[in-house]
């Protein structure tokens, strides 16, 4: 069986396992009724499991307001396994997500590793903290979001991989619960990514497709304020408020990373007839029909030119 | 007490506030004569450094200060006699004669005393010192008053050397002792100098016999037995000489006289004329003139031959008339005495000689108020014949003689005021006659063009730096924010324990989150007002800056307008006003500076005040409670709502942190389009620089400046004068 591989690049802290759990958790919902179903490999369920409810434990819990650092990180690399496949059936598709600790990003011993799995990988997720982008006219953004270290990487990582490989690069805005709370706010936020990646996503070839899709990890916490710490004047704490007062766990559009994996495979398939590169994986897949239409079901579901999700480039690879 | 003595009692204590007003314009003149002093300095150091040439309007000008001097010290003379005629505490009654005329007989009728007290030898000259001789029932003494070595040296031994021109006085009365009298001069015109000079060295040869009294302290009170040897110059037997006399200026013999109705009432013997005495003139006049409120002439026609108004009587009358001169007749306040001697007298009876006497007095220029033929000998006769209508005539007259001579005395000190006003005009005119000449206009005009154009070139650049950082954040304003902002971070915020009490205290979540929220609120309110003084800093020091350009490019120096540059653009607009106000187009510029306002209220308070109103308890921005409140939940709303509203504030400031910049960019540029663009403003700024053009180039216009200088002093001294002189302060009658 093959696989689609898919990582994450972003620093410690930024929320990746809050991610993964959130998108496995959204995606599972969103798939019932399609006669698809997303299972997670043994190992992957018992961890994620327990994320969830550390994460359903804080939102819970919060009365007020809490700080960041939700739950704890990655320690060493770590592959998740997903399965895709119809329901009862057989598991078609494999989707290895493959986590790191946070800090190999900027430990130059392991910068070279980060590249590694990377470059493996047909999708990559680069996750903008959002807060540090938008609030305080962006003051923490390049100390937090190492935006240019994040453009070196891709371009590393281009350099290494094959330049005919389609790839699919997702910036997802996350935390951004009080920034997408109207089309307005979304807006906004949408034209802060642009402004701040498009040098990074334009220095991407042709078969790399970008989009921006913001997502809400928790749901019912909203950014409240920086709390400065002592000693350390670019990196503030997070401080995140409960709204309202008795939200619960609510993740929401964790669903569109994955919808968009499936529109990027989807289109390879249907473009290169044989499946492209891709061949291996989408032969026996979407050659079945029922499930060709399911997984153009979810695609559809990609949202794309409002609350601040859009395709920046590449759009023939969608 | 009679009612005539009590009627002269009356007079007599009317006259002592009249007395004081008196000494008080006396200072006054003081004052007059040094405010005139400093007038002729001025005017010298004036007239020292013109270049007028007019020297005959400055010296004209000075000799009438000159003369103004000197008759501020001639109306201070007869103030002083005035004043002494009005500080006297009884009536003065002279008795003035020539020896052997019966002037010691006279004042023995009058006083009751014996010829012990008062001598009358046969002798030349038997009195040798005056006296005066006072009513007073009881205790009967007598107070000499001698001469001290000082008054004994100017007023006796001065007028002969001076008189007789012997060369400088000797210093003190030793060295008049013990050096020897140069030689009279071969040319000296004075009348029989020679025994004038004889008499000059009667006084060295007998210092030794009086002047152990010139030490003496004065009065030395004496009994009537001892009074004899202190005024005259022998014994009536002629056995003893005695030099006594000399050290005594006068004794004052205290007596009762044989009228009782003479209370308050003095008869002083005056200083005889005598032939080889110098200065015996002067004396009687001044004696006359200070303690002397009627006369008496003692005139003895000799039995044989004597009927005639002869020189010397003429001489005593004009000596005695000129005391008080025109300021009151000697004709209204004298008696002429025609002494009648009776054959039972030494000489006889000089009826017939009497009657001739004074049928040629009646035609001669002896003017006096009463003739009165009398034996002076005869004490009834004297008091009911010549006292008692005298003391009648000045009961009924001494008020209309006082106003008469103090009205004299006014109108001649009021003429003062007449005179020195004349001068203060014609000071004030000569002094305004420094014009701008031609040479100096054009050196002002050179000067000014090229000032003005450094101080345009100045503030243009001083402008454009301020426009090119218009739209740039004032560093000030931005690093007063962030403090604020910091400090308010950092500001504590409500302890779990305050909490918990005010949960206790308001019984209630709700309450006690509300109240804390309203401290917090009003306690971050307070905090943005210090953001006020940064705001006012910049613009001090915009201001600053302009003065800067002013004073150095415009040479505006700070001696004029103060080193405090903030002040300096306030303190030219006051000097403007004051001085200059028609140049309105600046003083409008410089207006600006005070009507100019950037503060907090007007610039920053609006713009955070939503945010502030996060935290007001009835906003609906605050966030609610949950259901289920407890302490960590408030301690959390709190601190988030804190911190939001003071992100957000901090947003809104950053947002404005360029305004300050733009305000004060407005505020240069609408001082520069003031003060140069509007209106004639380079013809404004010429005048205003050729007002203080002295201060502005003082090398170029340094003998200008001195000259303005040494003006303002002329006229600062003219001011005082002017109000010293005033005729209101100068007026006692």
């Amino acid at each position: 069986m093959n696989e689609l591989n898919f990582t994450v690049l972003g620093r410690r802290g930024v929320g990746k396992t809050t991610l993964i759990t959130s998108m496995y958790v959204q995606t599972v919902n969103c798939l019932s009724g399609t006669g698809m179903s997303l299972h997670a490999d043994l190992a992957t369920s018992t961890q994620l499991t327990q994320k969830l409810k550390q994460l359903e434990r804080i939102a819970d819990e919060t009365k007020a307001i809490v700080n960041t650092g939700g739950i704890a990180g990655t320690s060493d690399q770590r592959d998740y396994l997903f399965h895709l496949g119809p329901n009862g059936g057989r598991r078609e598709l494999a989707i290895r997500f493959t986590d790191y600790p946070g800090g190999w990003l900027e430990n130059i011993e392991k910068q070279n590793q980060v590249v590694q799995i990377a470059a493996k990988a047909d999708v990559i997720l680069v996750p903008i903290d959002t807060p540090p982008l938008m609030e305080k006219s962006g003051r923490y953004h390049v100390a937090v979001n190492v935006p240019t270290l994040i453009r070196d990487f891709l371009q590393e990582i281009q350099n290494v991989s094959d330049p005919d490989r389609p790839r699919l690069v997702i910036f997802a805005p996350i935390r951004c619960e009080k920034q997408v709370s109207c089309e307005e706010e979304a807006n906004c936020l949408l034209e802060k990514v642009r402004d701040e990646y498009s040098t990074t996503y334009q220095g991407l070839n042709a078969n790399t497709a970008v989009v921006i899709t913001p997502i809400q990890t928790v749901g019912c916490l909203h950014f409240s304020f920086f709390r400065k710490q002592v000693g350390d004047d670019d990196n503030p704490i997070m401080v995140f408020k409960k709204q309202p007062t008795n939200g619960k766990y609510a993740p929401v559009n964790c669903d569109q990373p994955m919808r968009y994996l499936l529109r990027f495979l989807l289109k390879q398939h249907n473009n290169t007839k044989n499946g492209g590169l891709f061949h291996w994986l989408t032969f026996g897949f979407f050659s079945d029909v029922r499930y060709n239409v399911a997984a153009n079901t979810l695609a559809s579901g990609c949202k794309d030119g409002k609350e601040g999700f859009e395709v920046v480039q590449g759009r023939h690879l969608l | 007490m009679s009612q005539r003595s009590d009627q002269i009692s009356q007079i007599i204590a009317k006259r002592k506030p009249l007395a004081e007003k008196i000494a008080g314009i006396n200072k006054q003149l003081d004052s007059v004569r040094s405010g005139l002093l400093d007038l002729q300095r001025a005017i010298e150091s004036v007239e020292a450094v013109s270049e007028l040439g007019s020297e005959t309007s400055f010296g004209t000008l000075l000799g009438k200060i000159e003369k103004a001097i000197s008759d501020v010290a001639s109306r201070k003379a007869e103030l002083a006699r005035l004043h002494a005629r009005f500080s006297r505490r009884t009536l003065n009654i002279g008795v003035v004669g020539r020896a052997r005329n019966g002037k010691s007989r006279l004042l023995q009728s009058l006083t009751g005393l014996s010829s012990r007290e008062i001598p009358d030898g046969s002798g030349d000259h038997c009195t040798g010192a005056r006296s005066v001789v006072l009513h007073r029932a009881g205790e009967q003494f007598a107070d000499v008053h001698f001469h001290d070595e000082d008054s004994f040296l100017t007023q006796i031994i001065s007028p002969y050397y001076t008189r007789l021109r012997l060369g400088s006085v000797p210093k003190t009365i030793r060295d008049f002792a013990n050096s020897v009298i140069p030689p009279l001069p071969n040319d000296v015109t004075e009348r029989i100098a020679g025994s004038k000079y004889d008499h000059l060295a009667g006084y060295q040869k007998h210092f030794n016999e009086y002047s152990k009294w010139l030490q003496t302290s004065s009065p030395k009170r004496i009994s009537h037995d001892e009074i004899r040897p202190f005024v005259a110059q022998d014994e009536s037997d002629g056995s003893r000489t005695y030099r006594n006399y000399i050290a005594v200026d006068h004794v004052a013999i205290y007596c009762e006289f044989p009228n009782r109705d003479v209370e308050n009432v003095s008869v002083v013997d005056m200083p005889g004329l005598g032939d080889t005495g110098v200065g015996d003139e002067e004396r009687l006049i001044k004696a006359l003139a200070e303690e002397i409120d009627w006369v008496l002439f003692v005139r003895m026609p000799r039995t044989q031959g004597d009927n005639v108004v002869g020189d010397e009587d003429l001489y005593l009358y004009d000596t005695a008339a000129s005391a008080l001169s025109d300021a009151l007749p000697i004709e209204l306040w004298s008696t002429m005495v025609i002494n009648k001697t009776t054959d039972s007298s030494k000489q006889g009876d000089n009826s017939q000689n009497c009657q001739l006497m004074i049928n040629k007095l009646k035609t001669s220029r002896i003017k006096v108020t009463e003739l009165s033929e009398v034996d002076c000998s005869d004490g009834r006769a004297v008091n009911n014949f010549l006292l008692d209508p005298v003391l009648n005539y000045l009961n009924k007259n001494l008020q209309g003689l006082d106003e008469r001579y103090a009205g004299y005395c006014q109108k001649r000190v009021r003429g003062l005021s007449v005179e020195i006003d004349a001068i203060i005009k014609e000071a004030k005119n000569t002094i305004s006659l420094g014009k701008v000449s031609a040479d100096e206009f054009e050196l002002f005009t050179k000067l000014f063009r090229e000032t003005y154009a450094n101080l345009v070139i100045g503030l243009q650049e001083l402008l454009d730096v301020r426009r090119d950082v218009r739209d740039q954040p004032d560093d000030l304003f931005r690093e007063k924010v962030k403090s604020v902002i910091d400090e308010a971070s950092d500001a504590a915020l409500p302890a779990r324990i305050d909490i918990e009490r005010q949960i206790k205290i308001s019984n209630g979540y709700d309450t006690a989150y509300e109240h804390f929220l309203t401290l917090k609120r009003t306690e971050l309110s307070r905090r943005f007002l210090e953001i006020d003084g940064s705001l006012k800093k910049a613009f001090q020091d915009v201001q600053t800056e302009i003065s800067r350009v002013i004073s150095t490019e415009g040479r505006i120096p700070e001696s004029l307008f103060g080193p405090d540059k903030i002040k300096f653009l306030a303190n030219i607009r006051d000097y403007l006003v004051e001085n200059l106000p028609q140049l309105s187009s600046l003083i409008e510029g410089f207006d600006l500076v005070a009507e100019f306002r950037i503060d907090y209220r007007g610039m920053v308070q609006h713009r955070i005040r939503k945010q502030l109103d996060r935290l007001d308890p009835k906003s609906s921005q605050k966030p609610q409670l949950s259901q289920n409140p407890d302490v960590d939940e408030i301690m959390g709303r709190i601190e988030q709502t804190y911190r939001e509203s003071l992100s957000d504030i901090e947003d809104a400031l950053n947002e404005m942190e360029a305004e300050p910049s733009l305000a004060i960019f407005a505020f240069v540029e609408e001082f520069f389009d003031r003060v140069f663009r509007a209106g004639n403003t380079e013809q404004e700024w010429s005048l205003f620089l050729h007002r203080i053009r002295a201060d502005v180039w003082p090398q170029q216009f340094d003998q200008l400046a001195e000259n303005s200088n040494l003006q303002q002093r002329v006229l600062s001294v003219t001011q005082a004068l002017e109000s010293d002189a005033d005729p209101s302060r100068l007026t006692f009658v």
